[in-house]
C-alpha cells in the first residue's frame, strides 16, 4: 500500500495509456443522471496519475488519489494502488487468481489462456476483460 | 402513452426518491462485480438493475462503478477515504438482502439521518433573512423600513446627524478627540 493521506479525493479508473514517463493515463467513469430520460449513464473523464515505479500497465484498474498540489500542468493525481491487474486478477473473496468465470488453479490451462494474453492489449474495455473468450471454453471450473 | 423499457418505473423521480440507503461520508467509491450470466450473480444483477440508481441518487458524490465478468464470484467492494476497503460477498443473495446488508454495514443510521434532517430544518428557518435564505433583507417586506440604498433614512436615524447633536458623547467627524 502506498502512503495514503486521509481525506484526499480518491477515484477508481482504468489505465488507458502509459506512454508518458512515470505517468498513467486513467479513465474515470462516474454515473450521471440524464434528467430527461431519468437514467444513469457513465460519463468518462481522463486523469493523469503519477506512477513513480511505472507498475501500471494498460487495462489495469487502479485507485488514484488527488495530490494536495498538482505535480505539473496535467498531473494532479497520484496512483495509489492497482486493484485489478489486466489478465492477472486476484479474486478478493477467495484470494485466488482467476479469469472471468474460473480460477487458475483448476485444470483450465488450455489455449484459451494464451488467447486472452494476446487480446488483452487490444481490448481496453473494462467490462469485456476476457468474458467473450470464456464463453467458448469447454472446461469451466465454477458452475455458471 | 406507456413508458418504454424493461421496468420503466425505475426511471421515475418518485422511484429514485424512495432510495433509503444513505452511505456514510467516509465511503467514496462503490464497485459492484458480478457476472452477466449464472444463478449466483442474479441477486447482484438485480441490485444493479433496480437499486443502484436509487443508491446513486441518494449519494451523488459517491463514485459507483460496475464490473462484469472479472471474477467468478460476485461482490461489492467499497473504498473509504482513509484507504481501507470493505468487501461484501453477495454470492446467492437477493437484491434486497444485499441492500440491507450494505445499509447495515455502510449506511447512516436512523439517528444520524434524523440529526441531519433537524440541522437542515434549523438552517432553513423561514424567519431568517440573508443570502441562502428565503428573503435577502427585511427591507423587501412592505411595511418595514425601506432599503437605505434606495430611499434615504430620516435624519434622526442617520448616524452622522445623531453624532452632531449637542448631547452626543461622540465627537463629530473630522474633529480629533483631545488633540
Amino acid at each position: 500500500m502506498s502512503g495514503h493521506t486521509s481525506k484526499m479525493k480518491i477515484l477508481l479508473g482504468q489505465v488507458i495509456g502509459t506512454k508518458m514517463k512515470k505517468t498513467a493515463k486513467v479513465r474515470v467513469e462516474r454515473l450521471v443522471l440524464d434528467k430527461y430520460v431519468m437514467q444513469y449513464y457513465p460519463k468518462r473523464t481522463t486523469v493523469f496519475a503519477h506512477d513513480a515505479q511505472e507498475e501500471a500497465k494498460e487495462g489495469d484498474v487502479v485507485l488514484v488519489q488527488q495530490l494536495p498540489l498538482p505535480r505539473s500542468r496535467h498531473v494532479k493525481y497520484l496512483m495509489d494502488r492497482i486493484i485489478y491487474s489486466q489478465g492477472n486478477v486476484t479474486d478478493p473473496i477467495t484470494g485466488k487468481k482467476c479469469d472471468g468465470s474460473s480460477y487458475w488453479d483448476e485444470d483450465t490451462l488450455s489455449q484459451g489462456q494464451n488467447d486472452s494474453e494476446g487480446r488483452s492489449g487490444a481490448e481496453l474495455d473494462a467490462s469485456a476483460d476476457v468474458d467473450s473468450l470464456e464463453m467458448g471454453r469447454q472446461s469451466e471450473g465454477t458452475p455458471v | 402513452m406507456p413508458m418504454k423499457g424493461r421496468f420503466p418505473l425505475r426511471r421515475t423521480l418518485r422511484y429514485l426518491e424512495q432510495g433509503h440507503v444513505h452511505l456514510k461520508d467516509t465511503v467514496k467509491i462503490v464497485t459492484i462485480n458480478y457476472k452477466t450470466h449464472g444463478d449466483f450473480s442474479e441477486g447482484t444483477r438485480d441490485f444493479v438493475f433496480y437499486n443502484l440508481p436509487q443508491l446513486q441518487y441518494k449519494n451523488p458524490t459517491v463514485q459507483m462503478k460496475t464490473f462484469q465478468n472479472i471474477t467468478p464470484s460476485p461482490y461489492i467492494r467499497c473504498f473509504l477515504d482513509d484507504g481501507n476497503d470493505v468487501l461484501i460477498d453477495t454470492d446467492s443473495k437477493s437484491n434486497l438482502e444485499i441492500l440491507e446488508h450494505l445499509n447495515k454495514v455502510l449506511g447512516k443510521s436512523e439517528e444520524v439521518l434524523e440529526r441531519e434532517r433537524k440541522a437542515q430544518e434549523r438552517q432553513s428557518n423561514p424567519a431568517h433573512f440573508g443570502s441562502g435564505h428565503r428573503r435577502r433583507c427585511i427591507c423587501e417586506i412592505p411595511g418595514q423600513v425601506p432599503c437605505p440604498g434606495k430611499v434615504s433614512l430620516p435624519k434622526e436615524l442617520r448616524g452622522k446627524y445623531r453624532d452632531l447633536k449637542a448631547d452626543s458623547l461622540k465627537p463629530p467627524r473630522g474633529v480629533r478627540p483631545d488633540s
